[in-house]
């Protein structure tokens, strides 16, 4: 039973819409079957077993479910039902903040993070675990219950095709937001840029650490950010309303990338004080090896 | 103070950085940007430093350029210590023919030139420039290259050379006023160093007068007239042989010595050499040549060998060097060939040849003279060819039976050979029809 009250957004079934969302099905779904060679054991099974009652099993059950001890004392075919279906929720969340426009193609790092979140959710839904999804930029934007139907991923799928970065961004208190609401204990992906004040950040991270909560951070990056590359007199015009700045690029390299690099120390220290995986997603790259480097890393460390 | 002041005008292409800087800064590409937050921090932490960076670095490009420009413009601070009367000079020296004539016992008027000339360097002020110009029949730009280098034009003067030709000294002050047009300095003086021969002002006198007008209305002008010692010049003006010349003989020749000078030249020897050879030159002395007179005295020398030579005269003492020696190309032929027709040739007894006496008088003990003797009989045309003298002894100008006499075609071949101013001897003998 869920303990959150989601907020359903009318699905919109507009036909590119949904060719759009199958084509990012298909990716995500030829990024996760690639994973899924060898057929691995899921770290997250077992999570959160609570029994409910027993009911008498009927033609179709999985005799796995059979209570034998129950058969033993009344001799009846009882199942054991459980609180829930599945084991665990998996709270996907998407930055759609403006900063998540930058990039061209398939380097954009929205782009980047739908295909992300959608391969996530076939993951989860694929291996009858519950997924749910929300998008933000400075409040909940989008946000889809759990569940772990396989129709659950199209509903994604076209909820995060239809996701238009808009807003400037504010992460750290939404995340402590949702740790109040979310009491039961899961797994959250948090898929963003993270360029949010990182005190903030960090304390609603561990807000959800405090709840028990599973939490890694797909952080999002473009090459353009780690390597700033530009040259010659450029003009860099804020994407969140930040101000416009005209300068040599070539000239402040050094200071700009000496700033990103405390920043991610920054981040990525609380990050592990708290226990949090991070994961560094350059959208330069194919997303599948990153996604595959970060679940082998998973099983060895379950 | 500038020696090149024009030249400043580059310094307006020290604004070319300044326009470029504000060209570029209105030229840029504009990229939304996420990460603004570490662009603002590093830009706060440069800012200061970028700018004065670039404000060092525009300030630098444009000292650069503007320095280029003053260092081509040539500063001077010495100038301002001499209380700026540096003069732009211009030296006119005249390299004709005419300053070779001797204006002491060891010196030229051309050295005299170049003596005032080296005084005129030395005395113009500091900061100066000159230019020498030499004329002849032409006016030429000597130098210097720099003209504020004096040391150079010093040095130039020690290359110069008085040269064979005549004086046309409009060319070389125009040149000079030319020159004087083109030089920046308020102060600007012109030397003309000449011996003023008359014919160099008589030719082009009103022009000279009027370009030297002008010239004074914007320019000091000198002039330094560079006086010989006498007014006497003779010139050799023709060497003429006075004989057939022939190898192996002595020759004479008339060297014909004038006296173009207003003065009578005494004194004089006159040497006549051969092919240079200084070592068999012989002389004749020549008292004295009045003024406009043409004297001829006549010089031997022995010549030895045939074909062409090189017969020199020279004559001396004389002021003026370059008129006193003339050559002349001369041919010698070889010696005289002589053909002796026998008319009465005994083959059994060359002694009883009419021809046996007289051959051995010409050629005694086979000296080698080009003697050759036909008979009457066997005389051709062709013997002729190459002598000098051609002999009839006891020769019959036409058979008479069975004596034999000369050919039709050697007698119409004698005709030329005479007409040519060779020679024809004709010795009478018994043969000898004296109707004919």
């Amino acid at each position: 039973m869920l303990l959150v009250c989601f907020v359903v957004k009318p699905l919109s079934l507009q036909p590119d819409v949904l060719t759009r969302a199958e084509a990012l099905g298909l990716k995500a779904r030829s990024i996760v079957e690639g994973l899924r060679i060898g057929d691995h054991k899921s770290p997250y099974k077992g999570f959160s077993v609570e029994f409910v009652q027993h009911r008498e099993y009927v033609a179709g059950d999985d005799i796995r479910h059979i209570d034998w001890k129950s058969y033993g004392r009344s001799e009846r075919y009882t199942i054991k039902q459980y609180e829930q279906e599945t084991n665990f929720i998996a709270h996907i969340l998407v930055d759609a903040s403006k900063s998540m426009e930058y990039g061209e193609g398939d380097s954009n790092k929205l782009q980047v993070a739908k295909l992300l979140a959608a391969s996530l959710a076939y993951l989860v839904i694929h291996q009858r675990d519950t997924a749910a999804l929300g998008v933000f930029d400075d409040g909940w934007r989008t946000r889809l219950p759990a569940s772990s139907q396989p129709g659950h991923v199209n509903t994604i799928l076209r909820t995060l095709e239809e996701v238009e970065p808009r807003e400037k961004g504010s992460i750290g208190p939404l995340l402590s937001e949702l740790a109040q609401q979310v009491r039961r204990r899961g797994l959250v992906f948090l898929i963003s840029d993270c360029f949010d004040d990182v005190a903030e950040l960090v304390k609603g991270l561990s807000h959800l650490r405090f709840g028990g909560h599973d939490v890694t951070v797909f952080h999002t990056l473009h090459p353009d950010e780690t390597g700033f590359p530009f040259e010659g007199m450029t003009r860099f015009v804020g994407l969140e309303d930040t101000g416009k700045l005209l300068t040599r690029p070539n000239l402040i390299r050094p200071a700009y990338l000496r700033a990103l690099q405390a920043y991610l120390d920054e981040f990525r220290e609380g990050c592990r004080a708290n226990r949090i995986d991070h994961v560094a997603v350059d959208t330069g790259k194919p997303l599948g090896p990153t996604l595959a480097g970060w679940l082998a890393w998973r099983l060895q460390t379950a | 103070m500038f020696l090149a002041p024009y030249m400043l005008i580059g310094g307006l292409a020290a604004s070319i950085p300044v326009i470029l800087h504000l060209f570029y800064r209105s030229r840029y590409k504009t990229v939304p940007w996420a990460a603004m937050k570490f662009l603002l921090t590093s830009v706060e932490q440069t800012s200061r430093r970028l700018k004065f960076q670039e404000l060092l670095l525009l300030i630098l490009r444009t000292c650069l350029l503007l320095l280029l420009a003053i260092a081509l413009a040539r500063p001077t601070f010495q100038a301002a210590i001499g209380g700026g009367d540096a003069v732009d000079a211009v030296i006119v020296l005249d390299t004709s023919l005419s300053m070779q004539a001797r204006s002491g016992p060891n010196s030229t008027c051309f050295d005299t030139a170049r003596d005032a000339a080296r005084t005129v360097l030395r005395q113009l002020p500091a900061n100066s420039t000159v230019q020498i110009v030499t004329v002849s029949d032409t006016a030429r730009v000597a130098g210097p290259l720099d003209p504020g280098r004096l040391d150079l034009a010093t040095a130039l003067l020690d290359d110069l050379v008085p040269s064979d030709r005549g004086s046309d000294l409009h060319a070389g002050i125009v040149t000079a006023e030319r020159i004087l047009a083109q030089a920046p300095s308020s102060n600007k003086e012109l030397y003309i160093l000449s011996d003023m021969q008359r014919g160099a002002w008589e030719t082009r006198g009103s022009e000279i007068k009027a370009t030297l007008d002008e010239l004074r209305k914007k320019a000091t002008v000198s002039l330094v007239r560079c006086t010989p010692l006498g007014r006497g010049n003779v010139a050799i003006v023709g060497i003429t042989p006075q004989t057939t010349l022939r190898s192996g003989e002595r020759a004479d020749f008339a060297v014909l010595v004038r006296n173009a000078g207003t003065q009578p030249v005494k004194g004089l020897t006159v040497t006549l050499t051969l092919d240079g050879r200084d070592d068999r030159a012989e002389s004749q002395a020549l008292a004295e040549v009045s003024p406009g007179e043409t004297r001829a005295v006549v010089v031997g020398t022995r010549i030895e060998t045939p074909g062409r030579h090189v017969v020199r005269a020279v004559v001396r003492p004389d002021d003026v060097e370059g008129d006193n020696r003339l050559e002349r190309v001369v041919v010698v032929n070889d010696r005289v060939g002589v053909l002796v027709v026998d008319g009465a040739a005994d083959v059994r007894d060359p002694r009883k040849s009419a021809s046996f006496f007289l051959s051995h008088a010409l050629n005694p003990e086979a000296s080698g003279l080009p003697l050759s003797i036909v008979p009457v009989e066997r005389a051709a045309p062709r013997d002729l060819g190459g002598k000098e003298l051609c002999v009839l002894v006891n020769v019959p100008l036409a058979a008479v039976g069975d004596r034999p006499g000369l050919s039709p075609e050697f007698l119409r071949a004698l005709e030329p050979f005479v007409k040519e101013g060779k020679g024809l001897w004709v010795i009478a003998g018994a043969r000898v029809d004296p109707k004919l």
